[in-house]
């Protein structure tokens, strides 16, 4: 090796600086954020970041795509936002404002599966969202499980005092009976399994798997008969003096209670 | 010919010119991230520490004093903010080790020609050794070896006496040479 070490370090550094695409989407990120701090008045949280897809999320993407034969991976920006910026939850039920919440959200994920709905036809199997990023699931095979909208919540609190913080949440749109197993691209330990059956008078099973590695390790797995509309409690944690709540909340796309799509 | 970045600054204290902000993130933006990225050895992780350490500099735009140049003052807040993540995340990143580099070495394989794979495997040999170094070394190194800042100008940023910043350059070096069989 006769190369001199300061010029292999600086190599080796630009190897790993962004191409200008991906600066420039940085750059704009940041002044998105800083606008919205600076110039909004008030402090705005920072948006959850967006990692640009880096080879190794690529292989990751390889490497989901290639363990779900069925599904076709069309886009991979999923985030666990508990890691960078934890949303205030302020209420002091959070059973209740996760009800209020889950009406907006609600519109909001159906707009989304029904616009991309008309793109993939019943082959779309399911859209989840987190932040403002996103995944889908198309299948080769059309699916006619009807969709229902499931939103998971990770809220928390120091034992004994009422000021709940959301850790954690998404929202997803996925047919009935459809399988989602997604591991958020570059954060490898992470897991989603979901799986729904609609029940005849307006409930479905909602049975997950949830695995997120942040400021602490949390591992859920649930199977609950959730009614439509109504939040639940399904997981209680408490680690080093903190509370932790898993909360889900279904409701079908197109509202009624039958489970015919 | 463009405004310095004290005028700019100066420009923006008087008239809150959100468009301001936009030309300092794109003047120092690339510095901030290259600078951090030796410290967090992780492209995703540069990419929100970058972000965290920015908006730092322009919501204490306010504060600046121009004691020491404006790029300085940024790498400054750079390392800070690195340090700061690393911090936090010292218990996380127990795991970016061997797991990771071989997903590196299967990308590389699967789509670099021959030349970039050698690249590559001296690259991964460096991200390791650098892996070794304590964090105050790296920092010293990213500015010194990798951004080109005097040793002076390093210190400031790092908030450290001259020499003591010469110490950590002189031992992340011979760490380095060591581990890379220079």
């Amino acid at each position: 090796m006769k190369q001199p070490l300061d010029k292999l370090l600086r190599d080796w550094a630009a190897s790993h600086e962004p191409d200008a695409a991906a600066r420039r989407q940085l750059e704009a990120r940041v002044v998105r954020a800083a606008r919205r701090k600076l110039h909004n008045g008030g402090p705005a949280p920072v948006p959850a970041p967006r990692h640009r897809p880096s080879p190794r999320q690529l292989h990751h993407l390889l490497w989901f795509a290639a363990g779900m034969a069925a599904t076709i991976l069309i886009a991979v920006v999923w985030h666990f936002a508990a890691a960078h910026a934890p949303a205030p939850a302020p209420a002091a039920s959070p059973l209740a404002e996760e009800r209020g919440l889950f009406a907006g959200r609600h519109r909001s994920m159906v707009r989304i599966f029904r616009e991309t709905e008309q793109l993939f036809g019943s082959n779309l199997q399911w859209v989840a969202q987190s932040g403002d990023e996103a995944e889908l699931g198309v299948s080769q095979t059309s699916a006619d499980g009807r969709p229902l909208v499931v939103r998971l919540v990770i809220v928390a609190r120091p034992l004994g005092n009422g000021a709940w913080r959301r850790l954690w949440e998404t929202e997803v749109v996925a047919r009935a009976n459809a399988t989602l197993d997604l591991t958020p691209a570059g954060r490898p330990d992470d897991r989603l399994m979901l799986w729904m059956h609609c029940l005849e008078g307006g409930a479905a099973l909602v049975e997950s798997r949830l695995m997120l590695h942040g400021p602490v390790t949390i591992e859920a797995e649930t199977s609950e008969v959730l009614k439509f509309g109504a939040t639940r409690k399904v997981t209680r944690v408490l680690h080093e003096g903190v509370e932790y709540l898993l909360l889900q909340t279904v409701a079908p796309v197109d509202g009624g209670e039958s489970c015919r799509s | 010919m463009g405004r310095t970045d004290k005028q700019l600054i100066a420009d923006y204290r008087s008239s809150g010119d959100p468009r301001i902000l936009e030309e300092i993130v794109e003047r120092h933006m690339g510095n901030v991230r290259a600078a951090v990225y030796p410290l967090v050895l992780n492209d995703a992780d540069a990419d929100d520490v970058a972000q965290e350490a920015m908006l730092r500099i322009l919501a204490g735009l306010g504060s600046f004093r121009g004691s020491a140049a404006f790029s300085t003052w940024c790498y400054r807040v750079a390392v800070n903010t690195a340090l700061s993540f690393l911090r936090r995340q010292k218990r996380r990143r127990a795991r970016f080790t061997d797991a990771d580099l071989s997903d590196e070495a299967l990308e590389h394989e699967d789509h670099a020609p021959p030349r970039q794979a050698e690249v590559s495997e001296l690259n991964q040999r460096i991200t390791a050794a650098m892996e070794l170094l304590p964090p105050e070394q790296r920092a010293a190194l990213a500015l010194v070896a990798i951004r080109g800042l005097s040793e002076r100008q390093a210190a400031v940023a790092c908030q450290c006496s001259f020499a003591t910043l010469r110490w950590r350059l002189f031992r992340a070096r011979q760490r380095l040479k060591l581990e890379l069989g220079m």
